[in-house]
């Protein structure tokens, strides 16, 4: 396992490095976007209106913070990783839009979405799920909140400092780690079958 | 000499939030026996980093897990329990101060509208399981806080009363098969077999609650549970779905009486973290945290 400690932004080059497998720690700005922020983002683009972030090289992170204070002071008092499957309609368009580098989550991303951080060079970092002071310690700070309506599923720029481990799910090369472990999976699944009688 | 509102709300608030905070021991020592056994070392690496994440939640008493999920309690009224006023409102208040001071991050919404209430507490929810301990002279409340991943992964089917057993061994399989990366794995999982559609989900919920050292005492459900722990974990979806032997770290199953023509049989699935906190509510007043 290669470990690897990276500052953000990321640029392509940079992402076409990085490996299935390897262990990732960042440092810099992520962007907390959900399903709903997606869809917003891209109706703002296709709108020709301007998004409160970068509109390229790009972190994203699918996950839930728990925000404490005003907007003048934020605080995290935790945060961590939600299911990405929940985002992956939306995904393939958002990394082109955007050009996503990297994007942080739990369990994994499908196939469009793989072919999408392939073209556009992009990778899937894995967070290990349910750790939440894991993440929590590394943010430095929360430098501020927009799209405050959509409730939990608001966008936050946080800043961190050594994030991780994650593990590159899925990288720019089109390897899934997921995706080999599903065709696994699949093959056990039939030897199951067969040994209960099915 | 009673058992106060009061005194109900303080313990549902501090049973809510230790819930949330402690690693209950009998999941992180099978984690840990789980970890020397795995033989891949992105498995264990992750198994490791799941028990120091535990540790520093224990530590700065905040949660382990950020989806803090939807509150729920399984209630046992004892027969000579004397209670003084509403238990139902007593927990209902109790999540709400407990959301607010730990805090947790308020999921509760209207299934339609998606308003959400703001304190985790609305029409129906916390979710409350109740039981009636005939001869017990305490009130016990069992904190078990429930998160999305797993149940959106979680299923149940109708079989009819003349499905071989195979079948339903199959859908067991099959059900953790499709969850692969989703419900944070190692998952533990709690089967409901038998009832009625209205009965068998309570089963695997009190099945998945069951702690993991704990085998069943039916020896034909026991021989089941271990059957099916050694299928899933054959799977080889491992720790995030990421590969590796440690896909499950416990299969409990509860049965009741069926129908002649029918089986239900329903599918918990839970992520390596089963939040459970209980405590006894004593008519003099004291509570004793379990």
């Amino acid at each position: 396992m290669t470990e690897r400690h990276l500052t953000l932004p990321l640029d392509e080059a940079a992402v076409r490095q990085l490996h299935a497998g390897d262990i990732v720690y960042l440092t810099g700005e992520v962007l907390q976007l959900l399903g709903p922020a997606h869809q917003r983002a891209l109706s703002y683009k296709a709108q020709g209106k301007a998004v409160p972030f970068a509109e390229e090289n790009i972190a994203i992170y699918h996950c839930y913070t728990c925000l404490t204070g005003d907007d003048s002071q934020l605080h995290c008092r935790f945060m961590g990783a939600s299911t990405s499957a929940g985002v992956n309609p939306y995904e393939p368009e958002f990394i082109r839009a955007f050009k996503v580098r990297a994007i942080i989550g739990k369990g994994g991303m499908d196939q469009e979405t793989l072919r999408a951080m392939q073209e556009v060079g992009c990778v899937y970092l894995a967070q290990i799920g349910g750790c939440s002071q894991l993440c929590t310690k590394s943010v430095q700070k929360v430098e501020g909140r927009f799209w405050d309506d959509l409730a939990a599923n608001v966008g936050v720029r946080i800043r961190f400092q050594e994030l991780g481990p994650l593990i590159v799910g899925m990288d720019a090369g089109g390897t899934s780690l997921y995706e080999g472990v599903r065709q696994q999976i699949l093959k056990q699944q039939a030897a199951i079958h067969k040994e209960i009688g099915v | 000499m009673s058992i106060s509102e009061k005194v109900i709300a303080e313990a549902a608030k501090q049973l809510y939030c230790a819930s949330l905070v402690e690693l209950p021991g009998d999941i992180r020592r099978r984690l840990c026996e789980m970890e020397a056994a795995e033989t891949s070392e992105l498995a264990r690496l992750q198994l490791r980093k799941i028990m120091e994440n535990a540790d520093i939640a224990q530590r700065e008493q905040n949660v382990i897990c950020q989806d803090t999920g939807i509150a729920s309690y399984h209630i046992v009224i004892g027969g000579h329990a004397k209670i003084d006023g509403d238990i139902v409102r007593a927990v209902h208040n109790g999540t709400a101060a407990g959301t607010r001071e730990l805090p947790a991050i308020p999921h509760s919404v209207h299934p339609i509208t998606k308003a959400n209430s703001g304190n985790g507490t609305g029409p129906g929810t916390p979710i409350i399981h109740w039981d009636v301990l005939p001869d017990a002279e305490y009130l016990e409340i069992t904190a078990q806080p429930v998160g999305g991943g797993g149940d959106l992964c979680s299923a149940v089917k109708m079989f009819t009363g003349s499905a071989p057993m195979q079948e339903v061994k199959k859908f067991i399989v099959d059900t953790v098969a499709e969850a692969g990366s989703k419900p944070c794995p190692p998952m533990i999982i709690g089967v409901g077999l038998g009832g009625m559609f209205e009965s068998v989900n309570q089963l695997a919920k009190r099945a998945v609650m069951r702690p993991l050292d704990q085998r069943h005492p039916d020896p034909m459900i026991q021989e089941l549970e271990e059957e099916l722990l050694g299928y899933v974990n054959a799977l080889g979806i491992g720790p995030m779905g990421l590969g590796g032997n440690t896909t499950c770290l416990a299969v409990n199953i509860e049965y009741s009486n069926t129908g002649t023509y029918i089986l239900p049989v329903a599918v918990k699935i839970g992520c390596w973290l089963i939040h459970r906190k209980t405590a006894r509510l004593f008519n003099d007043g004291t509570v004793q945290y379990l």
